[in-house]
C-alpha cells in the first residue's frame, strides 16, 4: 500500500485550482475575435477586425515598439549586472559578499507601490538636471526596470554560479591563466546558457511592468501595459483582448523557450 | 638533475582565524622524488599541498622553488603543474581545448601547441579522443585528460591531489601504475596527497605522514611499515591495522592488559602500548608456551583469513593464510621480538626498550608469506 497515493479529492482540487487560475486567461482569446465593437463573447461573429486595428494603430504600435526597447534594454543591463556581480561575488566569496547579496534582494522586498513612489520622485528630480533621463523618458523607464528586475537576474545567476566547479578556477590559476583570463575563458563559457535564461526572465519582467511604470511616465513613453491600461478604463474595447491574446502566446513561448535551453543543458550535462 | 625542480618547505604555517590547518611544516623535496603526503582527511596535506601550488597563500614561512623563494608567486609563474581532484576538467571545452588550456593562456604559438598536444595526446592514449567534451568520457579517460593537461606544461613538478579518488578500485590500480610510469619515464618531481595508505606504500618513493597539521614520520614506505614512529603511523599505515595493546604492570614484567601470565614486555613500559601486525602473529592450535588465547570470529577474504582473537580483556586481529575455520577454539599466539613495537604513553615510539621475547614456537597455522620489500 503506497500512502503517497494521490487521491480523488486531491486531484479534484488541483483541477479546481488550475481552472481558476486559468479560465480567465482563456476567456480572453474568444473575446478577442468577437465581431462586436464592445468586448463581449463572439455568437457566431468571429472576426479578425480586433487584430486588423491593433496592427494599423500607431497608437498600439508605437507602445509595442516602447516596451520592447524598454524589456530589451533593461533585461540587457540587468543581465549584464547580475553576472558581473555573481562573478565577483564568487572569486570573493566572504562575509561582505553576502551582504551585498543582501542590498541586492532590497528591491524584492520593498512593496512595488514604495518604488514606484521612490522611483517617481527620482525621475522627476533627475529630469530637473537632465529632462532627457528622467520622468516620462526611455532612459528613465529603462533605469527604473533595471533596478527592479536585478534581483531576479542575481538570484538566477547565483544559482547558475553555483554549479560551477571551484576546482576549474584553480586548475586555470595553476595553468597560468590570471584573473581576466580565467573569467573569459572558463567562469563565462560556462554560465553562457544561464545568461541567455537570465535575460529572458528579465525581458518578461520588464515586458509585463506596470506599477512602476504607470508612476514614472505620462505621455511620452506609452509602454505596451499602459497602453492597455489606458484601453480599459477609457473605453472597454476588445483590441484589449486581441493584443492580451498575443501577450500569452509570446510569455508562453519565452518561458518554454527558457525551460527548453534549462532542459538541454541539464541533458548535456549527463 | 638539475637543481630547478628542488621543493622546500621552511616552518610553513597555515591559519584561518583561530584554527592552525598546518603548523609550522617544514621537508626538503630531491628533484625526481615521488613524494607521498599522507594522512587522514582534515590533516592538512591538501592545504599544504596548495600552498605550495600558490593557491593558498602560506600564513607564515617560506617555500622555494629551486633556487627561487616563491611563498608571494602567483601560482602560474610557480613552474609547476597540478592534477586535482575529480579532474577540474573544463566542461565547456572538448579534450584538445582542455590539454592546450595552459599553452593558450600563456600563448604559446599555435603550431607549437598542435605539436605538444599530439605527444602528449600518444602518452596517454588520447589520441582517438581529442574532439570529445569531458562529459562523453569514462572516469579513466577523464584521469588521463587531467594528466595530460598537466603534463603537457612540460613543468619538471607536478602536484597531485587525491587524483585516484573518483575512480573505482580496479581502475585505481592500473592508474597507479600509469602515473609511476609517467613520472619516472618524465623524470618529474611528484607531491601526491592522499589518504590511502595503499597507493602511498605503493607509489611513494618517500611518505610523509601528517596528523593535525604536524609531520608524524617521514621516511620510506619501508621504514614506515617496518619502524612507525608513534602510535597513529602504526595504525594508518597497513590494513588490517596493526594491533595496539595497553600494557600494565605484572609480576616479571609488563602483560597485556587482563592476561597476567605472559610478561611480553620491561616493567618500564607499562602505561604504553605493545604494537604488533596481524601479519606477524603465529598462531597455534591448542594451549602452549605462547600467549593463551581464544578464536573469537574470522573473515575470510579468498587468499587469505582475519581471525579475531581474545586475549585478555583485548581482541586481536591475526592474519593466516587460506581458508581457516577455527571460531570458538583455544590457541596460543606467538611473535618475533623485532616484529613487535613499543610505544609509550604519548604514543611514541620507544626504542630504549625491547620487547620480552615470547618462547618460540615450531608447528604452527600457516602464515602468508613475508612480502620481499617489507622483510627485515
Amino acid at each position: 500500500m503506497n500512502i503517497y497515493r494521490v487521491g480523488w479529492l486531491a486531484k479534484l482540487l488541483a483541477l479546481i485550482t488550475m481552472g481558476f487560475l486559468m479560465l480567465p486567461l482563456a476567456a480572453v482569446i474568444p473575446v478577442s475575435f468577437t465581431g462586436k465593437r464592445y468586448l463581449s463573447m463572439p455568437e457566431g461573429d468571429w472576426s479578425l477586425r480586433h487584430y486588423i486595428t491593433l496592427f494599423h494603430s500607431s497608437e498600439w504600435i508605437g507602445s509595442i515598439m516602447n516596451s520592447a526597447i524598454v524589456a530589451i534594454s533593461a533585461a540587457l543591463l540587468a543581465t549584464l549586472l547580475s553576472t558581473a556581480f555573481v562573478i565577483a561575488v564568487w572569486y570573493r566569496n566572504n562575509k561582505w559578499t553576502r551582504w551585498l547579496i543582501g542590498l541586492c534582494m532590497l528591491p524584492l522586498i520593498v512593496p512595488p507601490v514604495v518604488s514606484a513612489m521612490v522611483l517617481y520622485f527620482m525621475t522627476t528630480n533627475v529630469s530637473r538636471i537632465a529632462p532627457g533621463l528622467g520622468y516620462d523618458s526611455l532612459p528613465g523607464v529603462i533605469l527604473a526596470h533595471t533596478l527592479l528586475i536585478v534581483p531576479f537576474g542575481v538570484i538566477n545567476m547565483l544559482v547558475a554560479i553555483s554549479r560551477v566547479d571551484r576546482r576549474i578556477e584553480l586548475a586555470a590559476r595553476n595553468l597560468g591563466a590570471g584573473l581576466w583570463q580565467t573569467t573569459w575563458m572558463v567562469l563565462l563559457p560556462n554560465l553562457r546558457l544561464s545568461m541567455l535564461t537570465t535575460f529572458l526572465l528579465c525581458f518578461i519582467l520588464s515586458w509585463e511592468e506596470i506599477a512602476v511604470t504607470l508612476f514614472i511616465t505620462s505621455w511620452e513613453v506609452i509602454t505596451l501595459p499602459r497602453q492597455i491600461w489606458s484601453g480599459l478604463r477609457d473605453n472597454v474595447d476588445p483590441v484589449v483582448g486581441a493584443i492580451s491574446t498575443l501577450l500569452i502566446i509570446l510569455t508562453l513561448t519565452l518561458l518554454f523557450l527558457r525551460m527548453a535551453i534549462q532542459g538541454w543543458r541539464a541533458a548535456q550535462r549527463h | 638533475m638539475s637543481n630547478q625542480s628542488r621543493i622546500r618547505l621552511e616552518r610553513v604555517t597555515k591559519r584561518w582565524g583561530a584554527t592552525t590547518a598546518v603548523d609550522e611544516i617544514s621537508f626538503d623535496v630531491t628533484p625526481g622524488q615521488f613524494v607521498i603526503l599522507l594522512g587522514p582527511s582534515g590533516c592538512g596535506k591538501s592545504t599544504t599541498l596548495r600552498m605550495i601550488a600558490g593557491l593558498e597563500e602560506a600564513s607564515n614561512g617560506r617555500i622555494h622553488i629551486g633556487e627561487r623563494d616563491v611563498t608571494r608567486l602567483p601560482p602560474g609563474d610557480r613552474g609547476l603543474s597540478m592534477v586535482f581532484q575529480s579532474y577540474a576538467l573544463f566542461p565547456h571545452l572538448s579534450v584538445a581545448d582542455n590539454i592546450v588550456f595552459g599553452l593558450r593562456s600563456r600563448k604559446v604559438p599555435k603550431a607549437e601547441q598542435r605539436e605538444r598536444l599530439a605527444k602528449v595526446a600518444e602518452l596517454v592514449d588520447l589520441t582517438d579522443y581529442l574532439n570529445r567534451k569531458p562529459a562523453q568520457l569514462s572516469g579513466g579517460q577523464r584521469q588521463r585528460v587531467a594528466l595530460a593537461r598537466s603534463v603537457i606544461s612540460e613543468h619538471p613538478i607536478c602536484l597531485m591531489d587525491e587524483p585516484l579518488s573518483n575512480l573505482d578500485a580496479r581502475l585505481r590500480s592500473d592508474m597507479r601504475r600509469e602515473i609511476k610510469a609517467l613520472q619516472s619515464r618524465l623524470n618529474m618531481t611528484v607531491i601526491y596527497v592522499t589518504h590511502d595508505q595503499v597507493e602511498a606504500m605503493s607509489m611513494g618513493d618517500r611518505v610523509i605522514l601528517m596528523q593535525h597539521g604536524k609531520i608524524v614520520q617521514d621516511g620510506t614506505p619501508d621504514e614506515l611499515y617496518n619502524r612507525p614512529a608513534s602510535a597513529f603511523a602504526a595504525s594508518f599505515i597497513g590494513s588490517p591495522a596493526m594491533n595496539l595493546l595497553p600494557l600494565v604492570a605484572g609480576e616479571n614484567g609488563a602483560v597485556i592488559e587482563g592476561e597476567p601470565s605472559t610478561p611480553v614486555a620491561p616493567l618500564d613500559a607499562v602505561g604504553g602500548h605493545l604494537g604488533i601486525r596481524p601479519e606477524d602473529i603465529e598462531l597455534r592450535i591448542a594451549p602452549g608456551s605462547g600467549v593463551p588465547a581464544n578464536v573469537l570470529s574470522e573473515e575470510y577474504l579468498g587468499a587469505d583469513t582475519i581471525a579475531y582473537v581474545a586475549v585478555g580483556s583485548h581482541t586481536l586481529r591475526v592474519r593466516l593464510s587460506g581458508k581457516q575455520a577455527l571460531t570458538g577454539q583455544p590457541c596460543s599466539l606467538y611473535w618475533t621480538s623485532q616484529n613487535t613495537h613499543l610505544f609509550d604513553a604519548e604514543g611514541l615510539r620507544r626504542d630504549d626498550l625491547t620487547p620480552t621475547p615470547l618462547p618460540s614456537s615450531s608447528r604452527s597455522i600457516p602464515r602468508p608469506p613475508a612480502v620481499g620489500s617489507f622483510q627485515h
